[in-house]
């Protein structure tokens, strides 16, 4: 279980980001159960990539804790980190046209000595990866000639191949089309299931959200508005609360459906 | 389809490539040695001590292979941290000339060649190299991250200062230096024997080990700081090592051959678009490619006209505009963000 207890978080003073010097996470607390997809809900601003950003320690707390397990993940070095968190990030351009397999096999730098390289071990996690995740005959099409979509199952494939139990996924649906969110977020489903990992993933969507979670927690301005079974979390009220928006929900063949009260 | 294919056998010619152009480098010049008459000054070297001194055998060995194995070593060092640098500054534009450390160095250089003799040249060059290089990213870092652009213009800044710094130096020496700093600083070969081929793959091997050693990593530190840190690599730490690592070599590079542009920038660019970006194979491949480059361009500074014309103007003529093409070649591919 991911437990990240009464995190508290701001920019330094003279970091050009900081506008007042005011807390950014002002006290975030919830818990991402092992073996489920976590779904982190929020609007622009309100301090999803903050507390991504404080979870895989790429920014320090200023006050709590981030707790995987037994592990206290505050003290641990990069590598100790990543062998317990994969991030995925979204979809991006990398400097130099690396092939589908070198991007894969990057996931294994934590598994790799520094003064090693990738052992016939590594080349063949990397190579299972990509079969788990369908791009096997991706392998080696350059990174910066595939469309977004499969550049984000590329990503989950180096993921898989860190081999942490943990998943990070950061707004993995965001440039993708009506058709590749679903696909992208189905194979997630199907891994995790599969191999029980724990997935934490922020989402636009509340819809998405709703289909794909089994664990829901909101959060607004910097603090944790509501949590728990996305059944009980996402209802009008609390979606007005978040959003500050007329939403209705329909019920529909037992899940329901979340729309905006768009004036005509 | 865009399937990238091994390219083994672009990859074997390019490994070869500074032994066939060495081989012809060793019969051209001045003065004509027979493509065969080298081969039996090696077997007789080798094999056969009693052998006849002639005049061809001293020119082979005491002067055209010294400076063979000199333009090789820094050719490698070049190549070797211009690679290394497009890597962790995720940058395909810049090389140790670009960022400023050839010019730092050649000021550390200057320094003690005009003033402070009892030091070695190398530490100096070595010394003011790594202070370039770390103005340069300083300069050029906001918000966390190293964009681009900034990074090439406070090169350009560096450079430029370091570069007044060294005119200051020339300023202010006697004379009889003054020649010696000048004639070095345009880059130049011949003053090649021995004894300086072994400073330099003493220095150079140093610093080329800790980067073929830990080249895969590469890969991963050109994805990004951040990223680089969630994959689980220790970024400060290693980028230390390929910075230190890199400007070792090309310091060493700069203080036995003066300052030679273009080839650090030029020679990882052509490899990659002929072998992939994969620095596993990239790193050695542009070590042999830069190697090779150099012995190229040095036979020409010394065969085409009657005068050792300094190589760095032979590879400033080919670099200038190779540089320009790329410009216009990847526009937003290069100078995104």
């Amino acid at each position: 279980m991911l437990a990240v207890d009464n995190v508290y978080f701001r920019h330094h003073h003279g970091s050009n980001r900081s506008d007042d010097g005011g807390d950014i996470l002002k006290g975030v607390s919830f818990d991402a159960p092992e073996g489920r997809m976590t779904s982190i809900l929020g609007p622009n601003g309100s301090g999803k990539t903050t507390l991504f950003k404080c979870i895989s320690g790429l920014w320090r707390p200023r006050q709590g804790r981030v707790r995987f397990g037994d592990h206290d993940l505050t003290g641990l070095s990069p590598s100790e980190k990543a062998r317990l968190i994969a991030v995925v990030p979204q979809e991006h351009d990398p400097p130099f046209p690396y092939t589908v397999f070198d991007i894969v096999l990057m996931g294994r730098a934590s598994h790799i000595p520094l003064f090693s390289a990738p052992s016939t071990r590594d080349l063949d996690t990397a190579d299972a990866a990509l079969d788990r995740v369908g791009i096997a005959t991706l392998r080696n099409r350059p990174y910066t000639k595939i469309s977004g979509g499969e550049r984000q199952l590329v990503l989950i494939a180096r993921a898989l191949a860190q081999e942490a139990p943990l998943l990070l996924l950061d707004e993995p649906t965001s440039h993708l089309d009506f058709r590749n969110k679903i696909l992208v977020l189905e194979k997630v489903r199907g891994i995790v299931r599969q191999k029980g990992l724990t997935v934490l993933m922020t989402l636009h969507d509340p819809n998405l959200a709703m289909q794909f979670s089994d664990h829901l927690v909101m959060i607004a301005d910097g603090s944790i508005l509501t949590q728990g079974p996305p059944a009980a979390v996402l209802t009008a009220e609390n979606m007005k609360r978040m959003y500050t928006l007329d939403v209705s929900v329909i019920r529909h063949n037992g899940t329901r459906i979340i729309y905006p009260e768009v004036k005509p | 389809m865009d399937e990238i294919k091994p390219k083994r056998v672009t990859s074997v010619l390019i490994l070869v490539s500074p032994f066939l152009v060495g081989w012809a480098a060793l019969f051209i010049g001045a003065y004509g040695i027979a493509p065969l008459d080298i081969l039996r000054f090696f077997y007789e070297a080798l094999f056969n001590p009693s052998a006849p001194d002639v005049p061809e055998k001293a020119i082979l060995f005491d002067i055209r292979l010294p400076r063979l194995a000199l333009a090789g070593l820094v050719g490698i060092a070049l190549a070797g941290s211009g690679v290394t640098l497009q890597g962790i500054f995720r940058n395909p534009l810049v090389d140790p000339f670009i960022l400023g450390v050839s010019a730092g160095a050649a000021f550390g250089c200057a320094l003690s060649v005009g003033f402070a003799p009892s030091l070695p040249v190398q530490f100096m060059a070595f010394a003011f190299g790594m202070l370039s290089v770390v103005l340069t990213s300083t300069v050029a870092r906001t918000q966390g991250e190293v964009s681009r652009l900034p990074l090439i213009l406070s090169g350009v800044v560096i450079s430029a200062f370091f570069t007044a710094m060294v005119s200051i130096v020339k300023f202010l020496v006697d004379p009889h230096k003054l020649q010696s700093i000048v004639f070095w600083l345009m880059g130049s070969f011949a003053m090649a024997d021995w004894r300086l081929a072994g400073v330099a793959a003493l220095g150079i091997t140093a610093g080329l080990l800790p980067v073929f050693i830990m080249r895969w990593r590469l890969n991963v530190m050109s994805m990004g700081e951040e990223e680089a840190k969630t994959l689980g690599i220790h970024v400060r730490r290693e980028r230390v090592i390929f910075v230190a690592a890199s400007t070792l070599m090309v310091s060493v590079a700069v203080s036995v051959s003066g300052i030679i542009g273009w080839v650090g920038l030029m020679v990882p660019h052509l490899v990659r678009m002929v072998a992939g970006p994969d620095h596993r194979s990239l790193v050695p491949l542009s070590m042999a490619g830069g190697a090779a480059f150099m012995i190229f361009a040095d036979t020409m500074a010394r065969s085409v006209s009657n005068f050792d014309i300094p190589v760095g103007i032979i590879t400033a003529v080919i670099g200038a505009p190779f540089f320009v093409y790329l410009m216009k070649r990847g526009g937003s591919e290069s100078w995104g963000r």
